[in-house]
């Protein structure tokens, strides 16, 4: 088709994490206005999602069991600007925060106005923002570091045993297909090993998972490192792990403030 | 109210205790649950290295999951 209608558009907008609770109002508002809403969500959000717009199309389609998940990520992509090229008012609604830890929104919001569409994204309530809440943790009391936890075992990664250290994604820790859905007990105890360089294996970490319904509570179970192994843990699954050294002062930039304030105090 | 009518409110309004359900929501909101099917909530994933999937894997891939 060489000529594009340039009337659709596309808007990412988050869901949050708990039904109800979290879908701020701008994005209720795009949903409910929307030609077609695709949804990457949880089952049970994407009913409540039904209740907002009649047109609302389930992305776990798109999912499948030795699929690499690029494909599926690229999918999810086709089939929104799909419809945008069509001239729809198209909405991708995305759970937690949908510009965090997904790729689709981002790329289709990229390839969209490269296109010349009207295509922006709405923040929302992450995992990482509940997470805050629930176990009680503020960043900014020693520092707080994300990785996804096959990244941090790929790559040589510098990490600070002084901050908070969470891993995201630990079911598939490890997985180099991009197709699975749990690795392993050996994925996991060489994520044990790497962390090891860092922590004492009797360091206690947190499992940690954000509710979808508010019947139920968070899962904060605090193990052993050395237990990480053979624990219980889902896709939704994070890993909390606690400072395991105090913050050494930098003593020389220290003095250099004292300099500092002896000349402008 | 549906079931997701409930859950909705359960978690918009503060003062909606659960421990009021009825016995007849609580079936619902259970049923409702047990309907579902399985969540994907991996939505992004960093490969080992960054190497492009060729093209002829994608339709590979679609025509294998057509099938199934």
């Amino acid at each position: 088709m060489s000529e594009i209608n340039k009337t659709g558009s596309i808007v990412c907008v988050s869901t949050g994490m708990t039904l109800g609770a979290h879908m701020s109002p701008i994005c209720r508002s795009h949903i409910e206005q929307a030609d077609v809403v695709f949804a990457a969500c949880h089952p049970m959000i994407e009913l409540w999602l039904q209740e907002m717009n009649s047109d609302v199309r389930s992305m776990q389609q798109f999912y499948g069991e030795g699929k690499d998940r690029r494909i599926t990520y690229r999918e999810m992509v086709a089939a929104m600007m799909s419809e945008v090229r069509a001239g729809k008012k198209v909405v991708g609604a995305f759970y937690g925060h949908t510009g965090v830890f997904a790729w689709a929104p981002h790329k289709v919001i990229e390839e969209a106005k490269a296109e010349g569409y009207a295509a922006h994204m709405e923040p929302g309530i992450s995992a990482e923002d509940c997470l805050y809440a629930h176990l009680g943790i503020d960043p900014g009391t020693y520092g707080c570091q994300n990785f996804e936890a096959s990244q941090f075992m790929f790559y040589q990664r510098n990490i600070d045993p002084s901050a908070y250290l969470i891993l995201w994604q630990v079911a598939i820790a490890g997985d180099k297909t991009v197709k699975r859905f749990s690795t392993g007990p050996a994925y996991r105890q060489l994520l044990i090993e790497l962390l090891t360089e860092h922590y004492p294996l009797d360091h206690k970490v947190a499992l940690y998972e954000c509710p979808t319904l508010a019947i139920d509570e968070a899962r904060i179970d605090w193990i052993p490192l050395s237990d990480f192994t053979h624990a219980d843990i889902s896709l939704i699954t994070t890993m909390v792990i606690p400072p395991s050294k105090k913050m050494h002062k930098n003593q020389q930039i220290l003095d250099r403030l004292a300099e500092l304030d002896k000349k402008f105090q | 109210m549906t079931a997701i009518q409930i859950l909705e409110k359960l978690g918009a309004n503060a003062s909606f205790n659960p421990s009021h359900l009825n016995e007849e929501d609580k079936l619902g909101i259970q049923q409702t649950l047990s309907d579902t099917k399985p969540f994907n909530a991996i939505q992004s994933q960093t490969p080992p290295d960054e190497e492009e999937i060729p093209e002829q894997n994608q339709d590979d891939e679609k025509n294998d999951e057509k099938e199934s």
